[in-house]
């Protein structure tokens, strides 16, 4: 009896300890920490997403921190993962991690703003200076040729159509960067031709004065005047102070500013009358209208720049201005006289007498409104 | 005696199953590195900048699955083993992808400077026959000016090309080309109004 008790106390001891045994393995699964597994895949998703959002050129420093603190909780994972299994802790992992989730969601929109306004900037820059470079270029190829300055506008031009490109590739930061290069390079040219241009119509007041005085004369008088617009390359012909015809002029290949000495190139500006009338073998440009250049006041400027020695001392003053033919070859080339088409020159010679004033200015129009006319 | 043998089953099964534990694929994981580092060298993030990010994305997803296991008791990566040969797979897919995009823009941005060289050359003679008159020197000047700007522009596109960097070469070559156009069209009209044939 006490054998067949002691056997039976035995088996149930020995269930009991296996029952006991399974039990705790059982319950010791329960006390293994969770792994962070979710919340780390909720993370990368999250920077994923924030990365295929974000364009590479505006990665804000919330979504560069997110991935500092993704790595960050990666590593501390692997660390914790080589401990035994009971004494891990992932609890540091589960923080960085609700950061840097955080962080990544809120990145999009930040980046989406600063994006927005750089390219809304970045476009209208691009808009604007194209607009400056055509209406400049516009300007500046009526200039006398300017070669030192022509490689710089060119080279603009070229650094403009780079940047468009980057920027419809979606090569943001590339684009800014061509376009301040492009900035900087049209932006001597504009500084160059706007000193030169606001020389130039400085005088416009006074030449208007004088065109005026002009017109009103040949009404009083009842007879012709001449009129040449050196920037409009125009010139006008008035008859009894009314404008009957209006011919293309071609001048001095410097036309740009008064004439100072002989072989400058450039065409006078001021009053002057024709002297004489010549045609046939009196002139190689089919006909030409002499006029009586230098006048007084060509000799007292002329006379005023050697004094000071804006021109060189062994400087001649020049003569042999004339309204002549020939014109037509779409630049200027003279010598500084005014080139017209052989059918106007014909015209003019056939109207006005010796003596008939011609009036040389810069321009009739202010800048202002030279420019809004250029504009395509 | 049955005891003993129901000892010996519990401590074989134990044995078994940690026996079944797997070593953690530290290998696979290098080679996966290994292969994005090369599909990065290979400038995929330049030529196939979305197929790389998401190359990136996919081998943190896998590791992610690794450290998932290497966390369980008794580890298994089997599945984990197979989505690293994806991606190595898929590295050099994207790294392949990257050199076959950059190969196509560079051989685009070629032809654009071999056309440039025949338009140039052609600018050149036009130049050469312009009306060398005294009202011409002055815009032949000009647009000799342009022209070398237009060449010195070509020579750097190319050593941009010559030097990997395929993307500002061909942007360059493109700005380049628009311009010797403009003047080669300019050239022709100073040609046909001057009624010179033009020689080429």
């Amino acid at each position: 009896m006490t054998r067949r008790l002691k056997k039976k106390y035995r088996r149930f001891l020995n269930l009991f300890l296996t029952a006991a045994v399974l039990l705790l393995a059982g319950a010791l699964f329960l006390f293994i920490p969770k792994p962070p597994d979710e919340e780390m895949e909720r993370t990368r998703v999250s920077i994923g997403e924030a990365r295929k959002l974000i364009s590479p050129d505006f990665v804000p420093p919330t979504l560069t921190e997110a991935e500092i603190l993704y790595d960050s909780a990666m590593r501390i994972w692997k660390q914790e993962n080589e401990k035994f299994i009971f004494s891990r802790n992932y609890k540091s992992i589960i923080n960085l991690c609700t950061t840097a989730s955080q962080l990544a969601v809120a990145s999009p929109k930040l980046a989406d703003q600063a994006a927005s306004s750089f390219i809304d900037i970045l476009g209208d820059d691009i808009k604007t200076l194209k607009a400056d470079t055509t209406e400049i270029g516009l300007l500046y190829r009526r200039l006398p040729a300017l070669v030192e300055i022509n490689g710089k506008y060119t080279q603009g031009v070229l650094l403009l159509k780079e940047a468009e490109l980057n920027l419809e590739q979606k090569k943001y930061k590339e684009s800014r960067k061509k376009l301040d290069e492009a900035k900087n390079y049209v932006g001597q040219v504009t500084q160059h031709v706007r000193f030169l241009l606001n020389n130039y119509f400085s005088k416009v007041p006074q030449w208007q004065q004088q065109a005026s005085q002009t017109i009103r004369q040949s009404s009083t008088n009842q007879s012709y005047a001449i009129i040449v617009d050196k920037f409009a390359t125009e010139c006008y012909l008035y008859k009894n102070g009314r404008l009957s015809k209006t011919f293309k002029a071609e001048l001095g290949k410097n036309w740009i500013g008064d004439k100072q000495f002989a072989g400058d190139k450039a065409t006078p500006e001021g009053l002057y009358k024709i002297t004489r009338k010549k045609q046939g073998g009196q002139t190689k440009y089919y006909k030409a209208l002499l006029l009586n250049y230098p006048n007084d006041e060509d000799k007292k400027r002329f006379k005023e720049a050697i004094r000071n020695q804006s021109i060189p001392s062994s400087s001649q003053i020049g003569g042999l201005i004339e309204i002549h033919g020939g014109g037509g070859k779409g630049i200027h080339w003279t010598d500084g006289c005014v080139a017209l088409e052989n059918r106007d020159m014909d015209m003019l010679y056939r109207l006005v007498p010796v003596g008939c004033p011609v009036l040389i200015v810069g321009s009739l129009h202010s800048l202002d409104e030279v420019q809004k006319k250029a504009r395509p | 005696m049955k005891m003993k043998l129901l000892s010996g089953i519990v401590l074989m099964s134990l044995a078994l199953v940690f026996s079944s534990c797997q070593k953690y694929p530290q290998a696979e994981v290098d080679q996966a590195n290994a292969a994005i580092e090369a599909a990065r060298v290979a400038e995929a993030d330049v030529y196939a900048a979305d197929e790389f990010t998401a190359l990136k994305d996919s081998l943190a997803m896998v590791i992610n699955s690794v450290e998932k296991e290497k966390s369980k008791l008794f580890s298994n990566y089997k599945e984990e083993l197979t989505k690293l040969t994806s991606t190595v797979e898929m590295a050099t897919s994207v790294a392949e992808k990257a050199q076959t995009k950059k190969v196509e823009m560079k051989e685009e941005a070629t032809a654009i400077l071999t056309e440039l060289v025949t338009i140039i050359d052609q600018n050149t003679k036009m130049i050469a026959k312009a009306p060398r008159g005294k009202e011409g020197k002055a815009a032949l000047e000009l647009i000799q000016n342009e022209l070398t700007s237009v060449q010195t522009g070509m020579e750097e596109a190319s050593a941009k090309l010559e030097s990997g960097d395929v993307f500002n070469g061909i942007n360059q070559a493109k700005a380049i080309k628009e311009k010797a156009v403009s003047i080669h069209t300019e050239l022709v009209e100073v040609l046909t109004k001057a009624r010179i044939k033009l020689p080429f």
